[in-house]
Parts: structure tokens; sequence; C-alpha cells
């Protein structure tokens, strides 16, 4: 049977939470936990599509995310940002140990996030309901071109970099870049079109 | 750089696909402070943080979360670095910390005296053993030098044997010239030992013999020579023969040179050897 977080901290923010977790608080990280593992889970899956596999990096971003609650600092973007970067950089790195022709590309490492923190982005959706959100990124997606779609999420769900998807598709490096840049624009584009509608 | 190939970098970095020297031009750019790159990042990263909202939320298995909790359990268990003030925390939470540092105290004495016992065991064991190795070390070599010392003796009492024999018993040097004219300085000395029916043959300057020819010995027993074998010399042209079965009937010896060392009768050169002592 799953253990119930505790009533006292489920009407806590994110942020109050993390620091019950800091002092040491399980109830804190049941109600986190409560919260954010079907989108975490969701997002393994997704880019790991092996239920095994999802699960280890789970596990393991959420001891993670627990013995680091106490370094969790704000500047870096909300606490569900930061988990999420943590579990895609984890299933990202996991793709690649299983397949070591890959050469490691781009990761968003957290040091790098760090660096430009002062020029960490509002999330345009940040007061939305996540399945608000889901509904308008799910929506945006299915509207962009189908070239600048595949080219997203084989960078952002496998991992692949520019010069690697262009490998797998026999394109040339600068149809690649071009389709991601034009891709992301356009998804900028519909997202805030939808969410003023 | 233009804004469309800023774009181009911040797009593919946001999407985490920008390597290698176009990652490290902008970073740079952005850890410089470049507006332009700063801003275009920022728009890119927008849009690039909600892209794992794209993915279905699914519920994991309820053992997850058990497996989860199990695992920072030991985390738990020790304490961490309370964050909040003390003076917000209640007399119970300070007697329970307190509790949680004797108990901490207790654990690490108990380890550091358990370890200490288990340290002081093994160095005994190993001392005990290297002792062990030593000793039987040394009883292997003091039982060599005591066989070495029991060969020496023997080989001492074998050479003081002959010592005695040579000079107990009476004994003649012979001539071989007879043999042939490169024998002139050769000799011979006869040892006879009585009490074990033999003679000792100790000769020098002894050239080799003939090609295909050897030094036959002969033991003479009335008209009828015995083979006594050939003498074989070293390269210094020294001998050293023994001849067994020296029994009363043996007169003397002649040593002749033979085409073979079966010969039965006496055919090459002779020189006679007579015996000065009766056996």
């Amino acid at each position: 049977m799953t253990p119930e977080a505790p009533k006292e901290f489920s009407s806590l923010t994110d942020e109050a939470l993390f620091q019950e977790m800091a002092s040491g608080q399980t109830g804190a990280f049941s109600v986190i936990y409560d919260r954010y593992s079907p989108q975490l889970y969701g997002l393994a899956l997704k880019i790991l599509q092996n239920q095994s596999l999802a699960e280890d990096v789970i596990q393991d971003i959420f001891v993670n995310i627990w013995k680091k609650a106490g370094a969790y600092d704000r500047s870096r973007g909300t606490p569900i940002a930061w988990m999420t970067i943590l579990c895609r950089n984890r299933c990202i790195d996991m793709l690649r140990r299983q397949d070591k022709n890959r050469r490691r590309s781009a990761i968003l490492d957290e040091d790098v996030l760090q660096v430009i923190a002062d020029e960490r982005a509002e999330n345009p959706l940040e007061n939305a309901s996540f399945s608000e959100m889901r509904g308008v990124i799910k929506r945006a997606m299915e509207n962009l071109p189908e070239e600048q779609r595949q080219a997203i999420e084989m960078a952002y769900f496998k991992g692949f970099s520019q010069s690697e998807i262009a490998g797998e598709l026999n394109l040339p490096l600068g149809t690649v870049k071009t389709r991601m840049r034009l891709g992301m624009q356009k998804l900028k584009d519909l997202i805030t079109k939808k969410w003023d509608q | 750089m233009d804004q469309e190939k800023l774009k181009e970098l911040a797009a593919a970095y946001c999407l985490g696909a920008l390597d290698g020297d176009e990652k490290r031009l902008f970073e740079e750019l952005l850890q410089k402070g470049d507006p332009l790159a700063r801003q275009v990042y920022r728009e890119m990263q927008e849009t690039a943080s909600l892209l794992p909202y794209a993915a279905e939320p699914v519920p994991p298995p309820a053992y997850l979360k058990e497996n989860i909790l199990q695992r920072i359990g030991a985390e738990t268990a020790r304490p961490k670095t309370p964050i909040r003030n003390l003076a917000e925390t209640s007399e119970s939470a300070i007697f329970e910390n307190l509790q949680n540092l004797v108990w901490r105290w207790k654990r690490l004495a108990w380890g550091i005296t358990f370890a200490s016992v288990l340290l002081l065991a093994g160095l005994s064991w190993y001392f005990l053993e290297r002792e062990k190795q030593i000793f039987a070390e040394k009883n292997q070599k003091i039982t060599e030098m005591q066989t070495r010392l029991e060969d020496f003796e023997i080989t001492l009492r074998e050479k003081d044997r002959l010592l005695q024999l040579v000079k107990a018993y009476e004994n003649a040097i012979f001539a071989l010239n007879r043999l042939g004219s490169n024998l002139q300085n050769a000799n011979v000395k006869v040892v006879i030992v009585p009490d074990q029916n033999k003679a000792v043959f100790i000769g020098s300057d002894i050239v080799p013999p003939p090609p295909g020819k050897v030094y036959l010995l002969w033991k003479l027993q009335g008209a009828s020579p015995i083979n006594a074998g050939v003498w074989q010399t070293d390269a210094q042209g020294n001998l050293v023969y023994e001849v067994g079965d020296i029994t009363d009937d043996i007169t003397d010896f002649a040593v002749t040179i033979e085409s073979g060392e079966t010969a039965q009768s006496l055919t090459g050169p002779t020189s006679p050897i007579e015996l000065h002592v009766k056996i």
C-alpha cells in the first residue's frame, strides 16, 4: 500500500515543501512526489520508451531531489522546471549509455543554467494548470509542419545533436538547423496565440 | 552575428542539440552579456521549457514510491542540519536532538572500539604467523647445515682412511718405459689393501695410448692372466684405478697395450708390475 502524503504539507507551495525536505521532512517529500511523479514518469516513458528504465530514472531523480533539496535555488527556476531538467538529462544520459556510438551532445547542464540564471525566462503558462498547459502545447505541436516537429522531437526527446539528426535523416546540416529554428519560432507563436485566445 | 544565426544557435542550444564549437561560442556570448544573444536565448528557452508538458502524465506503479521512501529512509535516519530557527524549536525537539546526538556518539564510540579490537587481533595474528615462518626457515637451514656437516665428515673420514692406507701398507713405484719410449717419465704406485682384497693404482705422466689401442691391466695368476680392465687416465695423464678380488694366488700384475678391452691374453708390449706384499 502506498504511503499517503500527510495533510499538513498538502497546502504548502513547492518552494516551502523543498525547505521542509531540506530539514528532513519525508512528509513534504511525499507531497512533492504525489504532485509531480506522474508528469516526470510520463516524460521518462516518452523519452526512454521502456517502463523498467523509466522506473529506474524516477527512483534516481527523486532520491537525488531529496538529497539536493537544500541546494535548490529559486533563481534557477521553479521546482518543477528544475526537476524536469534533472529528469530529461538523466533519461538522455541513459539513452546514450545504451547507444555508445552516439557522441555526447549538449545537455542543458545546471552549471550553465546558473551562469545565465538572471536571464531565465518566465514560463508564460506558469499560472496555468498542468492540463491546460498540456492542451496548449499538444495543439501547438500538432500544428507544426511535420519536418519541424520531427527535428524538435529528435533533439529534445531523443537527445540527438544537429549533426546526428542530419545523419539520421540524410539531410544537409544547414537544413536541420533551419528546421529547428523555424520550428521553435513557430511553436512560440502558436503557444502565445493559443494562450491568448 | 546576425539575429537569424543567433536564433539558430539558441534554438539548438535550448533543445540540447548544439555541440562542439558552436555550443562554446553561444555560451561565451551569453556569459559576455551579449544583449541580443540573451534576448534570443530567453525567447527560445521559454518555449523549450514547455516541451516536457507534451508528454502525457502517467501515474507510476505504487511500489515505486515505497522503494524510494525506503531508500531515503536511510538518509532520514541521519538527521540533516535543521534550517528552522532554534527559537522556534520546542523543548521536546531539543531533547530529541540531544538524544540523537548522544546516540550518534555512542554508536561512534562502539564503532571505534570494535574496529580497534579487530585491528589488534589482525596485527597479533599477522606477527604470530610471521614469527612462525621465520622459525621454520631457520630450522630448515640448521637441518641443511647438519646434513652438509655429516657429508663433510664422511668425506674427511674416507680421505683419512686412504691416507692411512698409503702410510700403513707397503707400496712401490713402477716405471712404464717398457710400454713405449714416450712413457719414459710415466710411473705408477701400487697400494695394496689386504683387509679389503683390493689394489689401488695411482699414476702420473701417462700419455694416451696409440690410436685404436688401450692400456689393459692384467692380474697374473700363475700362467693364466686375468683381464682386470682398462686404465682410464684424465687429460693430464693422471691415473687412479682400483681393482678388487686380489686373492692369495695373484702373484703379480702387468700392463699391456692392446687393440681391444676384451683381450683374453697378453699380445702387445708388456710392463710387468711385481707385488712386494703378499696378500
